[in-house]
């Protein structure tokens, strides 16, 4: 009798254990759906590779990369899953072939692949953001 | 003398329940041993990728004595050109002489006389845990791709990714993308290892092209031009070309994990005149291994690691990178 008394008990602290370990090991933050595009002029540009540098703090660079129609979603942790909310810096960088007996090349302006320099400037608020498409032509 | 009797008629066999009882604790014992079997198996088979890693390690050092310089992966301008592996040119230091003698090096590995030769499997570039022999790899596109050559597991890099020094994932001198240990266009000798050959990742594993894996699952099988470019081991493709790793489920490149995620990009379809825009004819291979946990990796001394997956893509840069400065600390 009284075993069938401590069952619940143990049920339920065998189920504790389980939720504690199989949790999120490591702090995540939140992320929020986001899209945008990169221009050339008005032609869409293809393959360039969107970072998303945090202002003022130290954390994860949302990434993207556009597709034949210039359109990129970011990445924080798994695909697709978008970018923390907060005020960020944007480069652009282009990474093509080159000859085949070269390594690839950047064939976007050097200062565009450099926080400080990129000129490019968004904040990603809560909730789904489609921003405004950057243009690599100013 | 009653009971005497009755103890002599039961010895004179088992009941159903005995020979139940036996039968299950015989069996209670094979489920025992059987995955001990695999994990046997599975040893053996990581010792033989190992020892097959070092054979290449002996190959790399025993050309290097002869020649003053390692081969490099020749791959000039276009297709017409003759394309030669680095692979080919260690042969001979590999014991396999008579394979590099009907080798014919004035034309392309696929051409068709070198078919007969370059579509045969050579064990020492195959890791025995890796779903070999099954899917013989072919030529990039914008070439029909037919299977024409016998797989390979083992590649090196040409250099790391300098998208991951934006991500912020490695230092800026460690991303370069001709710092690696195999070169394109140059023969690179020891003494362009500045970081140390005991320092410096020579070779490593990227097995299951040309079709797609990621995380263990396979997602893509190799049926056309839409696969990972690289596999066969008498391709300059199937080098590595650069370090970039992905996000923790392989479908975003580049990212921070490296190893077992993916075994590299998908080609897809295009329709670019001299391949792939972003990759060219180059391969478009990943670090992947079928070993439980990571892969073993050729060091440029000879010797060869075991690298866990959870290494840290800055440290995996380090030991890419032949001469990046970097001080290697795991």
């Amino acid at each position: 009798m009284p075993r069938i008394r401590h069952l619940p008990v143990l049920l339920l602290a065998v189920v504790a254990v389980c939720c504690s370990s199989c949790g999120k090991a490591d702090n995540r933050k939140p992320t929020f759906i986001v899209s945008g595009k990169v221009l050339d002029g008005t032609k869409p540009l293809a393959n360039v590779a969107v970072v998303f540098h945090p202002v003022g703090e130290d954390g994860p660079k949302p990434r993207g990369k556009t597709d034949a129609d210039g359109a990129f979603s970011l990445t924080t942790y798994d695909t697709a899953d978008g970018a923390p909310a907060g005020e960020y810096r944007v480069t652009l960088e282009l990474w093509l072939a080159g000859r085949p007996d070269e390594g690839p090349s950047n064939r976007l302006p050097a200062k565009l692949a450099k926080p400080e320099s990129s000129g490019l400037q968004t904040t990603i608020s809560t909730g789904s953001n489609d921003l405004t498409p950057f243009n690599v032509k100013k | 003398m009653f009971r005497l009797k009755s103890i002599s008629r039961r010895r004179k066999g088992f009941t159903l329940i005995e020979l139940l009882v036996v039968i299950a604790i015989i069996a209670i014992l094979i489920g025992l041993l059987l995955p001990a079997v695999q994990k046997v198996r599975e040893a053996a088979a990581r010792t033989q990728c190992i020892n097959n890693l070092k054979q290449l390690g002996l190959g790399f050092h025993g050309y290097h004595d002869q020649n003053g310089s390692l081969p490099s992966n020749i791959r000039p301008s276009t297709t017409s050109t003759v394309r030669v592996r680095w692979l080919t040119f260690i042969l001979p230091q590999i014991e396999q002489d008579n394979l590099y003698r009907n080798i014919n090096q004035t034309v392309n590995w696929s051409d068709p006389l070198n078919t007969p030769f370059t579509g045969s499997r050579l064990k020492v570039i195959e890791c025995p845990s890796a779903p070999n022999g099954q899917i013989l790899d072919g030529a990039p596109p914008p070439e029909a791709w037919t299977p024409i050559v016998a797989n390979g597991d083992y590649s090196g890099f040409y250099g790391v990714d300098p998208q991951l020094v934006t991500l912020g994932l490695v230092p800026a001198n460690s991303g370069r993308v001709d710092n690696g240990a195999i070169s394109k266009s140059v023969k690179l000798n020891f003494g362009s290892f500045t970081d140390g050959l005991s320092n410096t990742l020579q070779l490593t594993e990227s097995a299951g092209r040309p079709s797609q894996y990621r995380n263990g699952k396979i997602v893509l099988t190799a049926n056309g031009n839409n696969r990972v470019n690289g596999g066969g081991w008498a391709r300059p493709a199937s080098e590595l070309n650069l370090l970039k790793g992905a996000s923790a489920d392989g479908l975003t490149i580049p990212g921070p994990n490296a190893i077992n995620v993916t075994n590299g990009e998908a080609l897809g379809t295009y329709t670019a005149p001299n391949g792939h825009p972003v990759y060219g004819v180059d391969g478009t291979g990943q670090i992947y291994g079928f070993h439980t946990g990571g892969v073993n990796a050729l060091i440029g001394d000879g010797s060869v690691r075991f690298l866990r997956q959870t290494i840290d893509i800055r440290a995996l840069a380090a030991l890419v990178t032949r001469n990046g400065g970097e001080v290697n600390i795991e």
